[in-house]
Parts: C-alpha cells; structure tokens; sequence
C-alpha cells in the first residue's frame, strides 16, 4: 500500500538515527519500483516520483525514477507534465541516452498553446538540453522569440544560450532575433536578451563587430535607468532594477574593449553611472564594480580611469567586508594598467592586511605582493614584517606571507645588509613556519658577505638568547653561524663592527662582546631545554668542533667534554658524531684538524633538492667507474662537506663516518680519480675497434704500447709513457692467448693470468668462471716476493671500463719473502659477449727502500 | 572562463544536510554529494563577520567562488564562476529569499521540505540554466501562481472527466 509523500516524510524524520533512516527509504525505494514494475497506470506515478524527488534529496539513489519521469512529461495533465520536467531535470544526467526519448514531448510542449507549458518545456531544455536537441529544436525556439509574451519571450533568449553553448557553430542563427530582443520594454526580456548576446559574443568574438552598433541603445536604455524616478516594480532599496544596469554594463564591457569608437560612445554614461549611483547599498555597489570594471577594460580616458580606481579606494575604506573583498580583487585584476593610481591607496591595502577576514587578507597580500617595486620595497616589506610579527594563529597564512616577503626581498633587495636583515627578522618572528629555505637564504647571505658576519653572529646570538622559547629554525640558524663564525663573538673588534651595522631604529641594546665561557654557557643552556630536538643538537657538536679552533685554547677541555657527553647519546647519528669529534680533537696534527673545521665554503646559489640528490647518485656510484661530467672535483668537494653540514636529516650517517677518517687518507687516491676522469669515450672507441678486429689482445696491448693514439693506456690517465719502460714483462702478461670460441662458450673454467714478474715482484691472477653467471669472474691475486727483503707499502689498485662493476677486498701492504700474498677481487662484465672483459692494474710498492709506481698495465680475462 | 554562470544552487541546513540542490552543470551524482558536503565544511567554519566569498574551493576547482548567506537555520549558496559579478549574485540571493518568503509566508526550513517540489518552481522562475532569469518579485510570484491555477484546473478538469466517464457507465 502506497502512503503518501507527507507520510513519508514524517516517517523519516521520526527516524533516530541514520540506519532506521536507511531502512525507511530502502523499503520505499523498494515499493516504489514494485509500483513502477505494474504495467498498468495506478495513477500512484505523480506520488511516486515526488517522493523520489525528496529520497534525491536526502542524497539516496534514484535513477530508477528516470523512465517514469518520462512519462509524467507525455502526460497531458498539467501537474503531471510538470513534476515530469522536474524530476527530469534534478535526476537526469545529461549523458545519459534517456535524453533522446524526450526530443518528441519537447517539440510538442513548445507548441503548446499554454504559456505555462511551453515555458516548462523552455527551462527544461534549457537546464539540460543536449547538443542533439539543441540542433533539433533550434528552429523552434527561435520561432518563440517574436512570441508576444515577455514570460516566452525570456525563457527563450536563456534557452537559446544552452543551444548556442552546446552547438557553437549555430551562433549566427541567432545574432538577428537576439537583436530583435533589445527593442522591447521589458526588463527581464532586456536581461536574457543582454545575456544572449553576452554568451554569443564570448563564444565568438568577432560578432561583437556587429552587435557595437546597438551601443547607442544600450547607453539610452542605462540613462532611462539611471533617470528614472521611482518605479515600484523594478525598485531596490532606490536604485531602478540593478540587475539591468549591471547586465548593461557588462555588455558595453564587451562591446568597448578593443574599440575607441564605441568606448568613446560610452564613456559618458559609465561617468554618469559612477558619479550618480548611491554607495550606501549593496546593489549600489554591484552598479558601480561592474562600472569599474568595464572602465579598466575598454579604452576610457586617464580621467575615467583615475574615477574608477577611486571608487575602489572607497570600496577600501567601506565597513561592509564584502564590498572591501571586491575592491581588493578588482585592484589585483587592474594593476597591470594603471599602477601609478593604485600606488596612492597603498595604505588602505596595507590596513587591510589587518582585517580579522582571512579572504580579505589573503587577497590584500596578492594585491601588495603586486605593488612591490623597486623604490617602495623597503617600507612595504617594513610594513609586512610588522604585520608578521603581530599576527597570530593561521599558519598557512603566515607561510604565505613569508613566502612573499622572501620573493620580493629577493627581487628588489636594496642592499645587501637589507636583504639579512629581512630574512633575519622573518626567521625571528615566524621562526618555525618559515620554510627551510628562508634559513638557507640568510646562510647564503652571510657566507658571501664576510662584512656582515660578526653582525650576523651577533644578532643570532643575542636574539636566540633573549627568546624565551626560541624556534628551532632560530636555533639552527644561530648555531650553524656561532659555529662558523663565533670568533666575532668574543672579539672587540668584530663587535664594533657589528654594532656600525646596526640598524638605528633597533630597539635592542647594543651588542657586548662576549667570553667564550658565556658562549658555551649559551650553548649548553640551549641542549638542556626540552624543545631542543637531536636535529638541533647534531648542528650544535659541528659547532663546538669548529669553536674549538675560533676560541682560545684554553676552552678546547670544556668543549672536549661538552662533546664527549654525546658519546653516550640514544642517537645514532649524536652518538656517532661525538665520538668522531673527539678523535678529531685528539689529532695531533693539527693542520689538517684545522682545515676540516675551516670556515665552510659558501655556495653560488641554493642548492635544490633535485641536484642535491643527483649528487648522491653520484656518489654511489663507484668512484672509479665513470665520471661522466667533467666536474671540477674541488666543487664536488664543497657540496659534499655543505650537505654534511646544512642537512643532516635527509643525509645518512654514512657520509659523516667518512669526513674525519676519509679525508687525510683520500688525497692520493684523488688525484687518481681526477686523472682517470677523461676515459670512458676513448675507451669504448677502442673497444669498437678491437671487436671489430678480431687482433688478439696482446697485440692490441702490445701497440698501444708504441701507439699514443691507443688509449686503453691511458685509462690511468699517462697516455704517452709506455709501459715497457718501467720493466714490464710484456709476453709475460699476454702469454694466454686463449681463442675466443673458449670465451663465448663458457663452462666452469680455471685459468690464471700472470699479470707482473719484475723487481723479484710476481703477481698472478688466478681466475675462476661460473657458467651460471656468464661475466662474473672471481679472482685471487696471487703476489710472490723472491727478493731477501720485505716489500713494503705495497699498493694494488684495479680500474674497469665502465660496463663492469668490481669489488676489492683489502690486501696486507707488506709482502715478506718467501710468503705469498693474497688479494681478492670480484670483476663482473655487465655486457658479456659484446664488450671485452679487461681490466688494468697499478702497483705502488716500495722495495728496498726504492719507490716503484708503475704506470697501469692492461690485464685480458679470457 | 568563457561564460559568466551559476554552476550550482545549494540551501544547506546548519547540520549540512541539503534541502535544496541544483546544479547547473552537471557533474556525476557521486561528487554531488560530496560537493554539499565540502561546500558545508567550509561554510560552516565561518563567523557571521567575515565577508559572504569563498575561493579556491576543492569540489569545483580553482574558477569557481561561494557566494553564500547564512540566514538563521540555512546557508543559501550559489556556486559561480570567476567572472561572475559577486555583488549582483548577493542580490539574487536576496531576490530568491524573498520569493520564497512571499510564497510561503514566512519562509521556514520544513516549507523547504514538505514543499520541495513548489520551491524547485519559484527557483525555476528566477535562474535558468544558470542564468539570471527574472529579477522582479511580481513577475516571479505572478508566474508561480499562474501555473498553480493552471495545476488546479488541471486536477479539477481531470476530476469532471472521471465522472463523466463514470456516468456514461
């Protein structure tokens, strides 16, 4: 049994909760589909669909209605007819192909004799209409344009907009009757009309050629409007049918810009409407926005244009915050053309930058964000840092801001003591909502400029000390420049010169120069406070090592102790860093101590993250292998210390556990990474060549020894020395001559490759294949010393070309007499089959307290 | 940018629950829901203070602006598009609010439920298709009236016609 729809809906609103609500409308939707399942007419249709149109309501699904709607609308009942065209339009989705049963009723209800019905139909199509339908059905709207009622009339001109959006093309069909619409009386005729005619013209902009010749109408119809006396009908709040007006407006909008003859014609009026409108109201208000939008748009004269900018500067200064929101966002879209007039209003913008609306202050930032230029930068900024600082709550705005500030301090700097300053204050008052590149920023600053580093120092010091709860973003900053710069600090000298660059209106005390006991006093202070975090922490053990060389001697116990503490630290990295530290300060040579905790170079320009991790890559990779880039090696170095030191989060331990042990080791092995940088291209050429050839490798060893051009010698970099020289056993390292056949067919093979035999110096390497890994060879060299004497500090490097990857295990650097020595390697061809496997050695030995460093010597595994 | 228009009209109660939706353009009904949804998120952590705009809201991108009234129980909410004049659109949404207060005589949330149907007519009168339609109270309520004249004589035409059929059985 069907209950009524006020049933239902008590029935609902009885519910306690969402589920009972749930069970209700599901048992509904139920009977309704059983009721619509009936082949015959129950009459229930009308009652069912009104109860779908409110289960839609609630925001349950209800497409199973779409059929029945569609035959509400085929009925000749009026009520029917019409809860069909509304259910049709709220349940309906226009992609779906129900819309095409419905072209037929359209057509006939736009015949209707009923004004009422043929209006449904006109919104109906209007709100939904496909372009299939709009093509169909065109001509009949169109008939419906010179129908004589006004209420056809409007819905017409409105349906003729979904026609013409839907089928762009038909645009011409309708310039004539749209036309035809602007000679009657009626308002809301004018309006849809205007608004045909505003569609039209924005699809295509050429019709607006032909529409300018109604401006002269336009501009009568506006004055009549604008004279008007009282007309009850059309009246709001004292203004005749605002509406109108600003649809009027509008259009003239388009039609003035990009013509003087028709900005000429309107000119005139739009004065008229800015001077007479009355401000007082919202609708007053809507005239005059639209007013001045249309002023900055089409070419008025300078003296129109500095009108419309005033009434925005008295939209600024209105107490209703919708008409100040609007000025604002008009301001932002007009400063590209008139500048020098928004430029007077700059206070009022500043003002609203307090206001307790967040759409308003965010639109005032936009628009000052926009003003900034080069010769008001310093007070704007002035004034956004003010308003920094007393601002509260809303991060996400106060980021926004300091993101501007950033950018424009960047762009318009005036000078460089300026620009710190700036960044310092930001890091001061918005500490950790800043982003991190504002820190990075100011340490760039303070890096390039050595003028401005005991002023820096000195006021990162003392506002970190004078916080009470000083940011992390402060912290870091303060300590990261303590650390590199803190010999300013107990410095008289320095001192003064941080006080001269001082700004005068500063209302802090003057800086003092400081014993390095209060320095460390500071610091300790800092690692006891709760809020300090490990991040933190770490940048404060980089800056005691570095402060253990800027102070006097005499603090390096109390430093060695404050860093000792962190030997014993829950953190890896804290713990690590400590204990690194302090074998650091335990070094007795103290010139290279001194040249790791030099001051840290400053990059060029930030480094982003993109090619922060490229260096890493890099890195990875294995040092010898390739180096494609012909980086300079010393810059590579820098990054690398400037990462250890500006990012520890993101950098793993890794890196640290090499800076204080790598450092003095690396330096030989350096110089043969830079030598062996230029390679890899020549190599593959030669390889080409050898494959190409099928010369047995001896021989191809064998001339490059006599042949500059071969370059697989100079893998080591010394393309002209040849190898025979220094004693190399030539046949010796190319005795195995194995035939190539054994090398592509590979099976579980031994075979040993005799690699050096000279100053009673034998080396062998004895190789092993695996046929399940094609490519990989593991290899035990084999040294024998024959002499009396004990070979000392001996040295085996290996290089591969780049398709192979290796792995060397550490061998004793003292071979004795009589007992072999052993080094093991692992060499895997990457691209068996197609390129060689090779490999070339270098020996650094000392014999008899005679130095031997031989030049490379090329080794064939096969 | 090409058109200034409505996207959607929206009357959501304090509770977020819509009483009226209408959209314009018509996005699939899964988002539907979830556009009243955001659309009351947002309104909702407003004050009375702050200005009627809201921009860059997630359900319709970043052209599209709330122009909203909160009026005792429910917020009127018109969805527009970047160019659309945000004052005139406060205007319309005083026109509607008007309408449906001349309808209903004083105008309260449970008319907008029992009467669902009556207030997708008088919305029907004043946009179309997004656009502004009739602006003018008498033209709106003329309209409104007509068809509810022409839906009685319909009903009673319907009546007199059962019973003819009826007599000549």
């Amino acid at each position: 049994m069907s209950i009524k729809l006020r049933e239902l809906i008590r029935n609902v609103r009885a519910c306690k909760s969402a589920a009972e609500e749930r069970k209700v409308i599901f048992k509904e939707c139920a009977l309704i589909r059983t009721s619509f399942k009936q082949k015959v007419d129950t009459g229930l249709r009308h009652r069912n669909v009104a109860k779908l149109l409110y289960i839609h309501m609630l925001g349950y699904p209800t497409h199973f209605g779409q059929m029945e709607s569609l035959k509400l609308i085929a009925s000749p009942k009026f009520n029917e007819k019409r809860i069909g065209y509304l259910a049709l339009m709220l349940l309906l989705d226009e992609t779906q192909e129900v819309l095409m049963l419905v072209t037929n009723c359209l057509k006939n209800d736009l015949k209707h004799k009923n004004p009422y019905v043929v209006g449904l139909a006109l919104c109906s199509m209007g709100n939904i209409s496909s372009a299939d339908i709009a093509r169909d059905l065109s001509n009949e709207v169109i008939r419906l344009f010179r129908s004589g009622n006004p209420y056809i009339k409007k819905k017409a001109a409105l349906c003729a907009i979904r026609i013409v959006r839907k089928v762009p093309e038909m645009v011409n069909e309708y310039i004539e009757p749209a036309q035809s619409l602007l000679s009657t009386k009626q308002h809301c005729v004018l309006v849809s009309g205007i608004s045909l005619i505003i569609e039209m013209v924005q699809i295509k902009k050429r019709i607006a050629i032909k529409f300018r010749k109604l401006v002269p109408s336009l501009v009568r119809h506006l004055k009549n409007l604008l004279l008007a006396g009282y007309v009850s009908e059309y009246d709001v709040v004292g203004i005749t049918d605002p509406f109108l007006q600003c649809k009027i407006i509008e259009l003239l909008r388009l039609l003035g810009t990009g013509s003087s003859k028709a900005s000429e014609e309107m000119s005139d009026i739009l004065a008229q409407v800015s001077i007479n409108t009355e401000p007082a109201k919202n609708p007053g208000n809507a005239i005059l926005y639209e007013c001045v939008q249309t002023i900055m748009s089409i070419d008025a004269e300078d003296g129109l244009r500095h009108l419309a900018i005033n009434i925005l500067g008295r939209f600024l200064l209105h107490r209703d915050n919708n008409i100040r929101y609007v000025a604002l966002n008009t301001l932002c879209g007009v400063i590209n053309k008139d500048a020098s007039s928004i430029q007077r209003h700059k206070n009022h913008i500043v003002d609203c930058l307090k206001d307790p609306d967040v759409s308003i202050r965010r639109r005032a930032l936009d628009l000052i964000y926009a003003l900034v230029t080069k010769k008001n930068v310093s007070g704007l900024v002035r004034e956004l840092v003010n308003y920094l600082s007393v601002t509260s709550g809303d991060d996400e705005f106060k980021r926004m801001l300091t993101d501007k500030i950033v950018l424009v301090t960047e762009k318009y700097t005036p000078s460089k003591v300026w620009h710190l300053n700036t960044l310092l204050s930001l890091i001061e008052i918005a500490g950790d909502v800043t982003r991190e590149s504002v820190a990075a920023n100011a340490v760039l600053v303070i890096g390039h400029n050595a003028d401005l580093q005991p002023y820096a120092v000195h006021r990162l010091y003392t506002s970190m000390k004078s916080q009470v709860v000083p940011s992390i973003a402060l912290m870091r900053l303060a300590i990261y420049s303590i650390g590199e710069y803190g010999n300013h600090l107990t410095s008289e000298q320095s001192t003064a010169e941080a006080n001269a660059k001082r700004s005068p209106e500063s209302k802090q005390p003057k800086y003092v120069c400081h014993a390095a006991e209060d320095v460390l006093g500071t610091i300790k202070h800092i690692i006891s406070r709760p809020t300090c975090t490990s991040k933190v922490k770490a940048y404060v053990l980089n800056a005691l090592v570095k402060l253990s060389t800027r102070f006097d001697t005499t603090m390096e116990g109390e430093i060695k102790a404050m860093i000792k503490k962190f030997t014993s630290s829950m953190s890896v990295e804290l713990q690590q860093r400590s204990c690194e530290y302090t074998k650091l300060m335990e070094l007795s040579n103290g010139a290279i101590k001194s040249k790791i905790v030099s001051v840290m170079p400053t990059p060029e320009k930030l480094i982003t993250k993109k090619s922060e991790s490229k260096i890493d890559d890099e890195d990875d990779e294995d040092e010898d292998e390739d180096e494609d880039e012909d980086e300079d090696e010393d810059e590579d170095e820098d990054e690398d210390e400037d990462e250890e030191e500006e990012d520890t989060r993101k950098k793993p331990s890794r890196r640290k556990a090499k800076k204080p042990a790598k450092k003095p080791v690396k330096k030989p092995k350096e110089q043969m990474e830079q030598k062996a940088k230029p390679m890899p291209n020549p190599m593959a050429s030669l390889f080409d060549v050898d494959d190409s050839t099928p010369t047995p490798a001896p021989a191809a060893a064998a001339a490059g020894a006599q042949d500059p051009t071969n370059i697989l010698s100079s893998i080591f970099g010394d393309s002209g020395a040849a190898p025979v020289s220094n004693g190399v056993s030539i046949p010796q390292t190319t005795t195995p001559q194995p035939a190539p056949a054994t090398a592509t067919a590979p099976k579980n093979k031994d075979f040993t490759v005799p690699v050096y035999n000279a100053n009673g110096l034998t080396i062998v390497l004895q190789c092993r294949t695996d046929p399940s890994k094609p490519g990989q060879y593991r290899i035990r060299a084999v040294f024998t010393n024959n002499n009396q004497f004990a070979i000392t500090n001996f040295d085996m490097k290996v290089a591969v070309p780049p398709w192979m990857k290796k792995q060397i295990k550490p061998s004793a650097s003292t071979i004795n007499p009589g007992v072999p020595g052993y080094q093991f390697l692992q060499i895997v061809n990457s691209q068996v089959g197609t390129k060689t496997s090779v490999m070339k050695v270098k020996l650094d030995f000392i014999t008899n307290g005679v130095k031997n460093s031989l030049p490379p010597i090329t080794v064939n595994l096969q | 940018p090409l058109s200034t228009m409505i996207d959607a009209i929206l009357i959501i109660n304090n509770y977020g629950q819509a009483r009226l939706q209408r959209f314009y353009s018509k996005p699939p009904f899964r988002q539907q829901r979830k556009i009243i949804k955001d659309c009351f998120q947002l309104l909702s952590k407003r004050s009375n203070m702050v200005c009627n705009f809201l921009e860059g809201s997630r359900c319709w991108g970043k052209g599209t602006k709330l122009i909203y009234r909160h009026y005792a129980t429910l917020y009127f909410v018109f969805a527009v598009d970047a160019s659309e004049s945000e004052l005139g659109v406060l205007d319309l949404i005083q026109v509607f609010v008007e309408a449906l207060d001349k309808c209903f005589e004083n105008v309260c949330e449970l008319d907008l439920i029992f009467y669902a149907d009556k207030v997708n007519y008088v919305l029907d009168e004043i946009v179309m298709g997004g656009m502004v339609l009739e602006t003018s109270l008498k033209n709106i309520l003329g309209a409104v009236n007509g068809s509810l004249k022409l839906k009685k004589t319909s009903r009673a035409s319907a009546r007199r016609a059962k019973t003819r059929v009826i007599k000549r059985d």
